[in-house]
């Protein structure tokens, strides 16, 4: 692949990885540093891309790795702090926060407070819609590994949102 | 954990009111800006590369001149070349060699034998005079002495970076505001002006430095007067550079800002939650780390600009 191809795929995924960065990071603001920073790598690093994988996937490690470079910089204080700052499930009325439209923001705050692995791999899964298998390769580890990192999301976010799971049943019953 | 453990069972009413719940999450959209500033550097960078030479060229040019520049050093000081060693001469001269020991000059001592018997021709290049120093200090020379703690004229300095008013002036005051042992001097000098560069400051909050945003936010925070306020609401309302503008209106703290947050927070339930975000995470400018991907970003863009190290040896060479 030319510079030039690259160049253009890079700016038609932009957007894409934007999304990404601000569903791991769960801040504009974090995420707007951590795609900048995966740019400069994806542009020294572009001619490693050698075509064998879809662009999207070389793309959204970079990100991940970004991410995860980030996460050991800052270390854990961050992610605690904003931790505190969310709301208890099991204190929030669930009507008031649906008729609030806040259900839709605590969920994503709960899934970007995940611990980091689990929240990769369930945003890749749930929200990139990514099978278990690519996410895998995205993340580079193995298919199981993925799948326990998803298994214990969903059971994280269960135990989270358990109060809106019970809601939902009723009324889908 | 058994293998069997981590299969979830998509069928299970569970599951799947789960897959529902998490449909509906719904995280903050990154601002318009955000979304121009990421493509822009991504612009940027790509015509800073482009204009790079390739890696290969700087190379096979850092290698010419390096060999040129040790073939000049050698050529002067190598001992063959002795045009009045009277031993020299005797033994071409005096004593004719036999025919087979006698050959013509290679290009090599051809060369040796004209650099060493040339006169120099130039002349002793003439002093240029020293500039004049110009009236208006340098962002430099002004951070110069910002940086300098015993400087008796820190404060004049930080003074004269707001004055400038242009955006290079205002990225090097944002940067004192940055910096904890200057940060309460910098806010000093600036509640203490008489007219602060309020429209410069307006234009930092779409610095592309994230720390150097949030730093302008705080510092219209604190100039913040009934105009301001009106401008700020303006931002929030069409959407320009909201968070930011939302940080100022956080950091005034006066009533008029106040009264305009509650207003936007009560007819806009995005801003409302926006707002709250903001002030569980508004920035305290003395905790900035440094180093973030965005500083790291622009210099290793900087660094391009400068070739990478292959000016570094270009300029060494030729020095030669």
């Amino acid at each position: 692949m030319d510079r030039q191809t690259f160049e253009r795929l890079m700016l038609e995924h932009l957007p894409a990885a934007h999304r990404l960065a601000i569903r791991l990071s769960g801040s504009p603001d974090r995420a707007e540093e951590l795609v900048q920073e995966a740019m400069l790598r994806a542009s020294r690093g572009w001619a490693q891309f050698r075509g064998q994988s879809r662009f999207t996937t070389w793309l959204f490690q970079i990100v991940i790795n970004v991410f995860r470079d980030q996460l050991r910089r800052k270390g854990v204080g961050e992610e605690v702090a904003d931790d505190h700052d969310l709301p208890d499930a099991r204190t929030v009325d669930p009507h008031q926060a649906a008729s609030g439209k806040e259900l839709g923001e605590l969920i994503a705050r709960h899934v970007s407070s995940l611990p980091p692995r689990q929240r990769e791999v369930l945003v890749l899964v749930a929200f990139e819609q990514m099978a278990p298998s690519q996410a895998a390769a995205v993340l580079e580890i193995s298919e199981q590994n993925a799948r326990v990192n998803l298994y214990l999301a969903r059971q994280a976010m269960k135990k989270l949102l358990a109060i809106y799971l019970n809601e939902d049943r009723c009324e889908s019953k | 954990m058994r293998a069997s453990d981590d299969q979830f069972d998509p069928n299970d009413p569970a599951e799947q009111a789960l897959d529902r719940l998490l449909q509906q999450a719904r995280w903050h959209e990154p601002s318009p800006q955000q979304k121009q500033r990421v493509r822009d550097g991504w612009l940027a960078l790509s015509h800073r590369r482009r204009i790079m030479p390739p890696l290969w060229t700087a190379a096979a040019a850092a290698v010419v001149l390096v060999v040129g520049g040790a073939a000049t050093i050698v050529l002067r000081q190598s001992p063959v070349v002795q045009p009045h060693s009277e031993k020299f001469f005797a033994i071409v001269t005096d004593e004719p060699k036999p025919a087979d020991l006698v050959r013509p000059a290679t290009a090599y001592e051809k060369l040796a034998l004209i650099s060493a018997t040339r006169t120099p021709s130039r002349q002793a290049a003439t002093p240029i005079p020293l500039q004049t120093q110009p009236p208006v200090p340098s962002i430099a020379q002004l951070q110069l002495q910002v940086r300098n703690p015993a400087s008796p004229i820190r404060g004049t300095a930080i003074h004269a970076m707001l004055k400038r008013n242009d955006h290079a002036g205002m990225n090097a005051y944002l940067n004192c505001l940055n910096d904890p042992s200057l940060q309460d001097q910098a806010m000093a000098v600036l509640v203490g002006m008489s007219d602060p560069p309020r429209e410069a400051l307006l234009n930092e909050l779409n610095n592309p430095i994230v720390a150097n945003r949030q730093a302008a936010a705080q510092a219209l925070g604190a100039i913040c007067n009934a105009e301001l306020v009106e401008r700020l609401g303006e931002m929030v309302e069409s959407n320009i550079n909201r968070r930011e503008a939302l940080a100022a209106l956080l950091a005034a703290k006066n009533a008029s800002a106040m009264a305009m947050l509650d207003d936007v927070a009560r007819r806009h339930a995005a801003v409302k939650s926006q707002i709250q975000a903001l002030k569980s995470e508004t920035p305290d400018i003395t905790s900035k780390e440094p180093g973030n991907g965005k500083e790291n970003f622009y210099r290793a863009a900087d660094s391009l600009d400068r070739g990478d190290g292959w000016i570094r040896i270009g300029a060494g060479a030729t020095t030669v």
